[in-house]
């Protein structure tokens, strides 16, 4: 594991090597009799008191940001903590990946059992049969219409695929969310100090926040919108695609659940709101929280136009 | 000086005032040529401290440097003493300021040098310059930090990268390939000796169904093959900044920075080139350091040839970790890169603007 306090430790360095370049600077504008230059000193010196203060005072803030939230998730949000531990035992990203990986594993069952269903579907769809005698005969497609529930089950699995991927990158960030924290907060903070790399060392801090702070934030104030889903349900149990070559197949059973609009209202539910719609919030929010914060924190980093080159 | 030509004839002053303009114009002339030097004095030592990372850049002609800086220092500083010497001639007190200042950014331009050695020394330090660097390691990366500089790590870590994905592409292709035999499959059944007699029977494609799933898997098998091919990049693009930019780049900016008109360019080319060949491997390190968190340093186990139920979930753990750490961390590490030319750039007196860069690229 990374440790933090390490990190921590270089950024006191950086401030120390900071605050002895910033006095040789004033030393030349009293050489130099320069009052542009003895501003600059001074100007450095407000900057690295700020970065040795975010060091401090900034992990103390995120903490009890943290503590705040934890509260209102558990008392205003009745967001429940992992199974087995309580809300003081967990921290906020903890409690978000045992969300979205209940939500990822709620679509990889639904994944696993529409695939088995798109088999029996496809197996009984191809079914021609055929007649022939002397050379002539007939052919015929006699559950050719149940193909057409393939329209339906492609799509859908396609986007089950889909979700299922972003949910496993979104909990592998959340995994790491400690050592992003340590990482890009240690770095920030030492590359803050010197003016040379303000910019870049304002984006890492604001990156760490993000990560570590509004993104747990983010998913868990969406929890009423997926708290269904965090039990796992099988919603496509139960479909036949038996195929009755007399009768008209649009009757079926299949057709009849396919269409029904309780399970449409939950496919949506699971392939779009949980499976599209909230990832992308989710990532949307932090990114856009990322700008505001480099900004606080001295940078301006464009991030719309590097994305572009991205 | 003025004051003495007033006090000549009006042709004599006319011809006293030319004398002085032209002095100065040529004064003004060796002022932006010494602060040229200066600039070019920068980026020589700069240069020159590459010499010092012996193993790093042991095949260069880098130690040439040396002398290119001595020269510069020494015609810099032979300028200023002339503009010294001719303000002393003329008994021009502009003429003296002029050198004075002259020093001043002499004296400024050592200690930026100095910040600027200090960068580009670090492009060729040791991997064990970033803390906790050694969490990198795992079964199937292994990183010495006290041996490998930071340029041998980071291609350690993309090699490592590359095996990953490719492991994971090599994997998925099989497993498409096999539903797609499955898929095709056509069975032809006969129910009854009577139906065989009279040669009726029907056929089906038991895998039909298949060809939703390999859709799916299709898709990740394209990210994980864009993914593999970033990872490709990165690494060659690793291997071109270590030389391109100290070698090619960096010396680009230094002439364009001469040349009126191409100053601004030239700053930003120096600032961008000066990023990459620091901060690259760096960034390359920093997301190992996360990736390493996310996959234990091994490269995933091979997928079994039936490929069951349980493995689903993990084919989408590894493709999530290979797009994380091809193309998610890698965005993050050009951002940091940017935002940290942008400040280098604004330091040498130019300006990196990245939407317009972003519009023309």
């Amino acid at each position: 594991m990374i440790d933090p306090t390490m990190w921590q430790a270089l950024g006191l360095v950086a401030a120390i090597i900071s605050l002895i370049l910033i006095g040789i600077i004033f030393a030349l504008a009293e050489f130099f009799n320069s009052q542009s230059m003895k501003e600059v000193a001074k100007r450095e010196l407000n900057q690295t008191i700020i970065s040795a203060m975010m060091l401090f005072i900034l992990v103390g803030l995120i903490y009890m940001f943290e503590g705040g939230f934890k509260s209102y998730f558990e008392n205003e949000l009745n967001v429940p903590p992992p199974a087995g531990k309580t809300w003081d035992s967990v921290m906020l990203f903890e409690v978000a990946k045992d969300h979205l990986e209940k939500i990822e594993s709620n679509l990889l069952v639904n994944f696993k059992k529409l695939s088995e269903l798109n088999l029996n579907i496809g197996e009984s769809s191809s079914r021609y049969s055929w007649c022939q005698a002397f050379g002539v005969g007939v052919t015929m497609t006699v559950c050719g219409a149940t193909n057409d529930a393939q329209l339906i089950t492609n799509p859908i699995i396609a986007s089950y695929s889909r979700s299922i991927l972003i949910y496993r990158a979104l909990i592998s960030l959340l995994s790491a969310a400690e050592t992003i924290l340590a990482l890009l907060f240690g770095l920030g903070i030492f590359l803050r100090c010197f003016t040379f790399s303000r910019s870049a060392g304002g984006f890492l801090i604001a990156l760490g926040i993000a990560f570590y702070l509004v993104f747990p934030v983010t998913v868990l104030v969406f929890h009423s919108y997926y708290k269904d889903m965090l039990v796992t349900t099988s919603i496509y149990d139960g479909m036949s695609t038996d195929c009755n070559p007399k009768g008209d197949t649009y009757d079926s059973d299949l057709f009849a659940k396919m269409l029904d609009s309780d399970l449409n209202e939950k496919a949506a539910k699971q392939g779009y709101i949980a499976g599209l719609m909230l990832p992308a919030i989710w990532f949307i929010i932090p990114l856009a929280s990322i700008m505001g914060f480099a900004k606080i924190f001295g940078s301006d980093v464009d991030v719309g136009a590097m994305q572009r080159i991205i | 000086m003025s004051e003495q030509c007033r006090e000549s004839s009006e042709k004599e002053f006319v011809n006293c005032m030319f004398c002085k303009v032209r002095l100065r114009a040529s004064i003004g002339k060796l002022d932006k040529c010494a602060s040229r030097l200066f600039v070019f004095l920068i980026l020589t030592i700069a240069l020159a401290n590459a010499s010092m990372c012996q193993n790093f850049l042991a095949n260069t002609k880098i130690p040439e440097f040396y002398a290119l800086f001595l020269f510069g220092f020494t015609v810099a500083l032979f300028i200023i003493a002339m503009i010294y010497i001719l303000g002393e001639a003329f008994s021009s007190a502009q003429t003296k300021t002029f050198a004075k200042e002259e020093l001043f950014h002499y004296a400024a331009t050592i200690f930026i040098s100095i910040l600027l050695l200090f960068f580009i020394s670090l492009g060729c330090e040791k991997a064990s310059i970033i803390p906790n660097v050694e969490n990198i390691n795992g079964p199937d990366l292994n990183i010495d930090k006290d041996n490998d500089d930071v340029y041998t790590a980071g291609a350690k870590y993309l090699d490592f990268m590359v095996k990953y994905s490719f492991r994971v592409f090599y994997d998925l292709r099989a497993i498409i390939g096999k539903y797609e035999i499955k898929a095709s499959k056509l069975s032809f059944t006969v129910e009854s000796i009577v139906q065989f007699i009279m040669g009726a029977g029907y056929t089906t494609m038991p895998g039909a169904g298949w060809h939703g799933v390999i859709n799916a898997y299709s898709m990740l098998l394209n990210l994980t093959m864009v993914s593999m091919f970033n990872a490709f990049g990165l690494r060659y693009l690793l291997e071109f900044i270590k030389e391109g930019m100290l070698f090619y780049l960096i010396p680009l900016g230094i002439i364009m920075r001469t040349l009126p008109g191409m100053r601004e360019f030239g700053g930003a080319l120096i600032a961008a080139a000066s990023a990459l060949f620091v901060l690259f491997p760096m960034a390359v390190l920093l997301n190992g350091m996360v990736f390493a968190d996310i996959s234990s340093g091994s490269l995933p186990p091979h997928l079994s040839e039936d490929f069951s139920e349980s493995e689903i979930g993990n084919v989408y753990t590894y493709v999530s970790n290979i797009i994380i750490g091809c193309l998610f961390l890698p965005a993050i590490g050009m951002l940091l890169i940017a935002a940290f030319a942008r400040d280098i750039s604004i330091l040498i007196g130019s300006e990196i603007n990245i939407s317009r860069l972003a519009y023309m690229m």
